[in-house]
């Protein structure tokens, strides 16, 4: 069958331009697109991925693990800027360890009885009078007052303490996973309170996982008896921790 | 004359089927956008129900169970605690505050909480808000009271009323403390947790109704009020505890210590991890939820593109004559977009419209029943990408027909055999 010429006059417009099949679709693919960058959080909002890391498992252990489930599914997460720390040189990078002041840490109050022990004899009193000597000295409420004011970058995970709205805005920061539920309390020289306000805080899916958390340590002094003081960050910025 | 309109003009000849369609479009897009919406603000509002404790202590058991017996009046305590436990652990160095909870009795239906004043001082919720009273003052003899705002306004009460509570959960007769009526002295703002819902007495008060029950039910002493106020009211056992701390880094220290305590077993939660703990394990139900509503726009969407499908051969005349008169091949697959666009975006007005009915008509129920606080949030970025993923699937999917519709429009002439 012959078609038609094409130069025929058509004696219907077919379409004003803005309605042509390619803009229009072009045009939903740009929206949705657009909204789409934000990623499709009602679809990643659900339970962190199961890592097999145990409950009092340290910062490296989870890194590590998560390091070995991601290269085995082949993610890719270069993209994710907010889950990447600022690498600003303003803020140190801090361990767990560095917050137990010089000559305080269990290494160095134990080394120093390690004679004394090879001395007594295994299982003997007087070796339980050594060990009860050792655990008095080791305070975990000595805090380094040289670090107060510092800009530090630390990592840890998250007790969440208050929210607003659905973001932790004020959580402790602990050295090991399942502290606040499970294992034994980690000393309060090894808890930090952090307070972030709402746009640098965390999601509750976030805080289920390893955090890093930048920001000024401040050392606050109680104000009891027992005079204990203990560390306190005013949070410039927090997310997800993920080992580079 | 241009495509849009003579879509337009074409739908209002079939606008019976259009319409049920429509509705279809709109019913998944209520139940898609709805569960969003009510996920994401049942969360905010949930974890905005206690703030501002440091440690809640009760008898011990798992740490849901605690929370929502001493914060949300769900379920029941399984043990108290002794007045000795709690006395001892509150003259920790350690503590700063703390508020008794005393649980177990009912006014028709809203739970009866004995506490102390300080409560009013030091329960936070949200953003550290606080208590604050709309009339009235503190609750300060044996037998006063203050009530939620919920509870004064379902029932009608003012201050200066009386009232009467029940032993137990559900309020009858003859469980009823009906000798000892308490008189309202005090009703609360409104705070949207379940402080709303509650009853608020004095641990005397508590310890008052209940001189002559032994044992769970009424022995024959049946004191009245007065009498009853000649006992020594000190209370022998309270349901739970709030903790504040001085030093919140101090926080697990004192929680292991609670844990460990000798004299009785207890529990020591934080509240905030334990809410964020309890509302993870209903994520799975938020995403199963997610997933059967994503099952429904489906069957919307095919019921959609069946209607569509059926119509097509009532059309071949219309798209016949439209052929003729210079429509090309193209324009009749686009009169078949624009058409299944234009009902998908009505279909999403009318769901968000749906959507915002629902939220107002039932949302107070869901308040009342569940504790929390909905309202009428604006749509967010997530629920805008939903509404428009729908209308682009539903015109991907258009192209089907429309491909039908191009591929005939070729082969018919204007004699049709139909």
């Amino acid at each position: 069958m012959k078609t038609p010429q094409k130069n025929r006059q058509n004696t219907m417009r077919t379409s004003a331009s803005f309605l042509s099949p390619c803009a229009v679709l072009l045009f939903l693919a740009l929206v949705a697109a657009a909204c789409g960058s934000n990623s499709a959080e009602f679809l990643a909002d659900g339970p962190p991925p199961s890592l097999e890391v145990e409950y009092g498992a340290s910062i490296d252990e989870w890194a590590a693990a998560a390091e070995e489930s991601d290269s085995a599914e082949g993610t890719e997460d270069a993209e994710n800027e907010s889950n990447r720390p600022s690498t600003d040189p303003a803020y140190a990078d801090i361990e767990w360890d560095d917050l137990v002041p010089e000559g305080f840490s269990s290494d160095e109050v134990w080394s120093k009885y390690l004679d004394e022990f090879d001395e007594v004899e295994f299982g003997s009193p007087e070796e339980q009078a050594i060990y009860d000597k050792v655990l008095a000295e080791i305070d975990p409420d000595v805090i380094d007052p040289a670090l107060d004011g510092q800009k530090i970058r630390m990592n840890g995970f998250v007790a969440p303490l208050t929210y607003d709205e659905d973001i932790v805005t004020e959580f402790l920061l602990v050295p090991y996973f399942g502290a606040c539920i499970h294992v034994p309390a980690p000393p309060s020289n090894q808890t930090v309170l952090v307070k972030v306000d709402k746009d640098n805080g965390l999601t509750t899916d976030e805080a289920w996982g390893a955090v890093w958390v930048e920001g000024t340590l401040a050392v606050e002094s109680s104000n009891n008896d027992i005079g204990a003081a203990s560390y306190a960050i005013t949070g410039d910025k927090s997310g997800v921790y993920e080992d580079f | 004359m241009n495509l849009l309109r003579i879509a337009l003009k074409s739908a209002r000849f079939r606008r019976t089927s259009l319409i049920l369609t429509v509705l279809s479009i709109a019913i998944s897009v209520t139940l898609l956008l709805g569960v969003d919406v009510v996920r994401k603000e049942g969360k905010k509002s949930f974890l905005s129900t206690i703030s501002q404790t440091d440690l809640i202590v009760g008898a011990r058991s798992g740490p849901t169970n605690l929370l929502l017996y001493s914060v949300f009046h769900i379920g029941n305590a399984t043990n108290n605690v002794t007045w000795d436990s709690y006395q001892t652990i509150a003259a920790r160095d350690d503590v700063a505050w703390t508020v008794p909870l005393s649980l177990g009795d009912s006014h028709r239906g809203f739970r009866v909480v004995g506490t102390t004043p300080d409560y009013f001082e030091f329960y936070g919720y949200g953003n550290d808000k606080r208590l604050a009273f709309d009339r009235g003052e503190p609750f300060d003899e044996v037998y006063d009271t203050v009530l939620g705002a919920d509870v004064a306004r379902e029932l009608g009460y003012e201050v200066g009323d009386e009232i009467v509570i029940s032993h137990g959960l559900v309020s009858t007769e003859f469980s009823a403390h009906d000798n000892k009526p308490f008189t309202v002295t005090g009703i609360l703002n409104k705070t949207s947790t379940p402080v709303d819902r509650s009853v608020l007495v004095s641990l005397a008060g508590i310890e008052a109704v209940h001189i002559d029950w032994q044992g769970g039910i009424r022995e024959g002493l049946d004191l009245d009020a007065d009498e009853a106020l000649q006992f020594d009211l000190t209370p022998t056992s309270i349901t739970a505890f709030m903790v504040g701390l001085d030093n919140k880094a101090l926080t697990f220290r004192a929680q292991r210590d609670i844990n460990e305590f000798e004299n009785e077993p207890l529990s020591a939660i934080l509240p905030g991890s334990t809410l964020a703990e309890f509302w993870r394990t209903i994520s799975t139900v938020e995403q199963l939820l997610f997933v059967l509503s994503v099952f429904v726009l489906i069957a919307g969407l095919i019921g959609m593109l069946t209607t569509i499908l059926s119509t097509l051969n009532e059309r071949r005349r219309e798209i016949a004559v439209l052929r003729a008169i210079g429509a090309r091949p193209q324009s009749i697959v686009m009169l078949i977009v624009l058409e299944t666009l234009f009902v998908v975006v009505m279909g999403c007005v009318v769901g968000v419209a749906l959507l915002y009915g629902l939220l107002a008509f039932a949302g107070p129920f869901a308040a009342r029943r569940f504790g929390v606080d909905i309202g009428l949030p604006w749509l967010d970025a997530t629920q805008g990408l939903i509404m428009v993923s729908v209308i682009v699937g539903a015109t991907l999917i258009s192209l089907i027909p429309g491909f039908v519709a191009y591929r005939r429009s070729l082969q018919d002439g204007l004699a049709i055999k139909v």
